[in-house]
């Protein structure tokens, strides 16, 4: 039998599902950076007895809570719609990925019960032990980044399924490693932590300095000012990490997705990427002018690196794009879009990333053309 | 059904299912409770300018946060599980009702946030009291629209109706089918699980507050506690004095529409059974156990003169009169079903007195065994009910033609020039006008295997005796039926 599909109204299928994954991601990568970051702040305010390290690791808490719930709540409405759209292809994916589901719920739930009740609950009960405190903060942000590595696992296997085809829903499969494990999974995680981190703590810290320009009492602004500089310093480096990352991310694709990586560099995504990077190379650069005047005492990091680092990343990605753009090509272009994001065109049916033997096909296409 | 599926280990898939969704059941079904017993105590707090009240809510608000994410996620486990344990059976319920489900995430990301930010920004909106108890009060609702949704579907599942709600399974309605949603055992339950849950988020409120009692705390809190304990055992105890009579009714319709899974509980059939303990029955005695101790809890309360406290006569009223519904039911059932309520009755008023005047007064030993003993039942009754219900994926009646990855060999699995790809399929076709009457007229009273297994010819003959068994088909309808059939076509 033949599962119909819902066709929703307004925008076709696979502009909802984007625009529901779009509204839960801002939320839980926010999150999981916040998570990840706040007991590491907590251990150094214990180390160094500086008590804003313990007011700040707190808010970030406060704040991962007050935003949990909704972000779950958006969360649950990925596979939802997903099921309802496209049905088949869930089933199937599901099919071969049941175990990291089903270890996923385990480590969500492990996240909440640290997060909730053993670490933001205990604060103030905790004050005389605090290094244990600290632990349940630590297992707590383990629990959301192995919840975020099942996920990335699942999502880059749609990118590079590495040989590794859909099963049916009567072939139970429930756990392949080498779709697991597929060749960008690596990349993908790391591209995602360093840039949840390097997102989260530059948000944090022009937050806090716009809040610091409002605050009358001196002593508060003393302190904003303080976690404007910090979280910004961070930030500042984990962003740095981004291009490195992504120069092998893009390999991998070009190796492994080749249809993804033209429909990237060159065929129907590709204005998205020039926007990207346009972005990037520009917050690159006002990212270096732009370091907080008075930052010298606190952390001597000499300005003119700084710039120099800034312009570094602009003129890196200029020149990539340069390189590898190879133009686009409008019988390319169909099929990258017939493959990469099959269910954009008119497909009823959504099939995860290109299998691997079509891509090797459009590969061969692309190699007699000339790519 | 499935030749080959994903086998889970030790629990198998039945019981993992089962356990989930369990897990869910207990955490969700506090919810509609909780904020309905917040609003009622930021009302009390407000109008009496009774910071204590104030307190209560914000600590049942804040234990609320805390466990609302864990139902969340055993909610995504469960749909996790089922996609891959019964892959066709979700999809194809899934399908069926996607705007429905739809609507509840919505919901619920409503839910979720309005939730948080009560609880989070208590402080901020205290200058703005009627604004911040409104948000507050709107969870009741909403809550309560949530789980209407998904009473649909449950009930569904017990009770499809056998007509249209078959029809439109097997023939895949999409995303919105009436006829399913509203089906015969969807009002009692919505009522059912309407009362139970206010009743079992009272008790397990006035529960914590009594664990809270045993604690060593200063006067401020212990007042607040004991306030929260009263005001929230008495609205459960409403709230229960209803679940009996609607539970009455409720069997009354499981009786003609799911009668399978009425005989099951009645007597103690299949899954109802487990580890040779019948626990309807379990079940029964843990009502009745409340009943007693709720009755002697407010007998006890009307001569300690406190605030939710209940005049003599009244309880005594109620307590007559469930001692009559008990004797009715004892004569449609057994004796024994009777004789053995009254002594758990009777037994749970002797434990609740000995609690109160062995705890000088104090009845927080009470409610947390009453706590305890509402969390069972609520257990007790999910289970049941799912267990007693025919396993639904038989009742799908395609259940067994399994889709297969093949079908879509023309499309990406095959080495094909891309340029050749077909253009996609068109929209499914409306089946034409003789289908679509055969599917509604001839599933009233038996499924169309009757008529796809009947081998002769004389179909005038056959649609006459179904009108004279009670169809009713115009004269037009009949002749288009009647040529469809005598042409063998597919329908
Ligand atoms: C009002 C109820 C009712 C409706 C509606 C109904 N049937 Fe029946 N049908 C019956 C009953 C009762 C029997 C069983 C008669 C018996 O067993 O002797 C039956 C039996 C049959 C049989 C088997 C007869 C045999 O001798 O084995 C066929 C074929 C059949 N129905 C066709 C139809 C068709 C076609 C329609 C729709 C036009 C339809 N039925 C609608 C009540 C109904």
């Amino acid at each position: 039998m033949d599962l119909p599909v819902i066709e929703p109204p307004i925008f076709p299928r696979w502009v909802w599902i984007e625009e529901i994954t779009y509204s839960h991601i801002p939320i839980a990568t926010l999150i999981t950076a916040l998570m990840t970051v706040a007991p590491v702040f907590e251990y150094i305010g214990y180390k160094k007895n500086d008590p804003r390290y313990d007011r700040l690791a707190r808010s970030f808490i406060n704040f991962s809570l007050i935003l949990f719930s909704p972000g779950a709540a958006l969360g649950t409405g990925i596979p939802m719609w997903i099921m309802g759209t496209y049905p088949e292809f869930w089933s199937r994916w599901s099919n071969l990925f049941f175990w990291p589901l089903i270890a996923q719920f385990g480590f969500f739930i492990g996240e909440v019960v640290f997060l909730f009740f053993l670490y933001y609950l205990t604060w103030d009960r905790f004050q005389a032990k605090k290094r244990l405190h600290i632990f349940f903060g630590c297992v707590a942000a383990i629990f959301g980044l192995l919840v975020q590595i099942v996920w990335d696992a699942l999502g880059s296997y749609m990118l590079t399924p590495g040989a590794v085809a859909l099963p049916g829903v009567d072939e139970p499969v429930a756990w392949s490693a080498q779709a697991f494990f597929n060749p960008s999974f690596p990349f993908l995680f790391s591209h995602r932590f360093f840039g949840n981190i390097s997102y989260v703590m530059l948000l944090t810290g022009g937050v806090f300095a716009i809040r610091s320009l409002w605050i009358k009492d001196t002593e508060e602004r003393g302190y904003y000012n303080f976690v404007a500089r910090l979280t910004f310093t961070i930030g500042f480096f984990a962003f740095f990490a981004m291009p490195f990352i992504g120069w092998g991310y893009a390999g991998v694709i070009k190796e492994h997705a080749p249809v993804a990586f033209h429909a990237i560099m060159g065929g129907h995504v590709s204005p998205n990427f020039m926007v990207k990077m346009s972005f990037k190379s520009l917050s690159g650069i006002s990212l270096a002018s732009s370091h907080p005047v008075d930052s010298r005492r606190a952390h001597d990091l000499a300005p003119g690196l700084h710039l120099s680092a800034g312009w570094f990343s602009a003129l890196f990605v200029a020149g990539c794009q340069k390189n590898i753009h190879p133009g686009a090509d409008p019988a390319m272009v169909h099929v990258c879009s017939r493959h990469r994001g099959i269910c954009r065109l008119s497909d009823r049916r959504f099939c995860a990333g290109a299998q691997q033997k079509s891509l090797y096909r459009v590969q061969g296409d692309c190699q007699t053309r000339g790519y | 059904m499935n030749p080959k599926h994903i086998e889970f280990p030790v629990l198998g898939a039945k019981w993992f299912i089962g356990f989930t969704a369990l897990s869910h059941t207990a955490v969700a079904s506090l919810a509609i409770g909780f904020a309905f017993i917040v609003t009622i105590a930021q009302i009390i707090g407000y109008l009496d300018k009774d910071r204590s009240y104030d307190l209560l809510a914000k600590r049942i608000q804040l234990f609320h946060v805390c466990i609302y994410n864990i139902g969340t996620i055993v909610a995504i486990g469960l749909v996790f599980g089922l996609s891959g344990l019964y892959p066709q059976f979700w999809s194809q319920l899934f399908v069926h009702q996607f705007w429905t489900l739809i609507l509840e995430e919505f919901l619920f990301f409503l839910l979720a946030t309005t939730l948080t930010f009560h609880y989070f920004f208590w402080d901020h909106l205290w200058g703005h009291k009627k604004l911040h108890i409104f948000l507050g009060a709107l969870l009741t609702p909403l809550f309560l629209l949530q789980f209407y949704l998904i009473n649909g579907i449950g009930g569904f599942m017990l009770t499809p109706g056998f007509q249209e709600g078959q029809a439109s399974l097997s023939q895949g309605i999409l995303g919105w089918d009436k006829q399913a949603f509203y089906n015969p055992s969807f009002l009692m339950l919505t009522l059912h699980r309407t009362f139970a849950n206010i009743s079992y988020g009272g008790f397990v409120v006035a529960g914590l507050c009594g664990a809270m009692l045993f604690r060593p705390n200063s006067g401020a809190i212990k007042a607040c506690y004991e306030k929260g304990g009263h005001l929230s055992f008495a609205v459960a105890f409403i709230a229960l004095l209803s679940l009996p009579i609607v539970g009455y009714f409720y069997s009354y319709v499981l009786k003609y529409e799911a009668n399978e899974a009425f005989v099951n509980l009645m007597w103690g059939k299949g899954d109802v059974i487990a580890g040779g303990i019948d626990w309807w029955w379990i079940k029964h005695l843990c009502v009745a156990g409340m009943l007693g101790m709720t009755l002697t809890y407010f007998w006890h309360e009307d001569t300690a003169d406190s605030r939710f406290s209940m005049p003599l006569v009244m309880i005594v009223t109620i307590g007559l009169f469930y001692l009559i519904f008990y004797m009715s039911m004892g004569m449609i059932m057994t004796w024994k079903f009777f004789w053995i309520m009254l002594a758990f009755a009777l037994i749970g008023g002797l434990l609740a007195r000995h609690l109160v005047s062995f705890h000088k007064g104090s009845p927080r030993a009470l409610y947390v065994l009453v706590g305890i003993i509402s969390f069972l039942t609520v257990m007790l009754g999910g289970y049941v009910r799912e267990a007693s219900r025919p396993r639904f994926v038989n009742r799908i009646a395609h259940y067994d033609k399994i889709y297969t990855p093949a079908e879509r060999a023309p499309y990406l699995m095959v080495d094909v020039d891309p340029r050749t790809i077909p253009p996609p399929p068109e929209a499914i076709e409306k089946p034409s006008l003789a289908v679509q009457l055969i599917r509604q007229k001839c599933i009233g009273c038996h499924t169309l295997e009757r008529v796809r297994n009947y081998r002769l010819d004389n179909w005038e003959l056959i649609v006459d005796q179904m009108r004279a068994y009670g169809l009713k088909l115009a004269t037009t309808e009949a002749e288009i039926i009647i040529t469809h059939l005598r042409e063998k076509q597919p329908y």
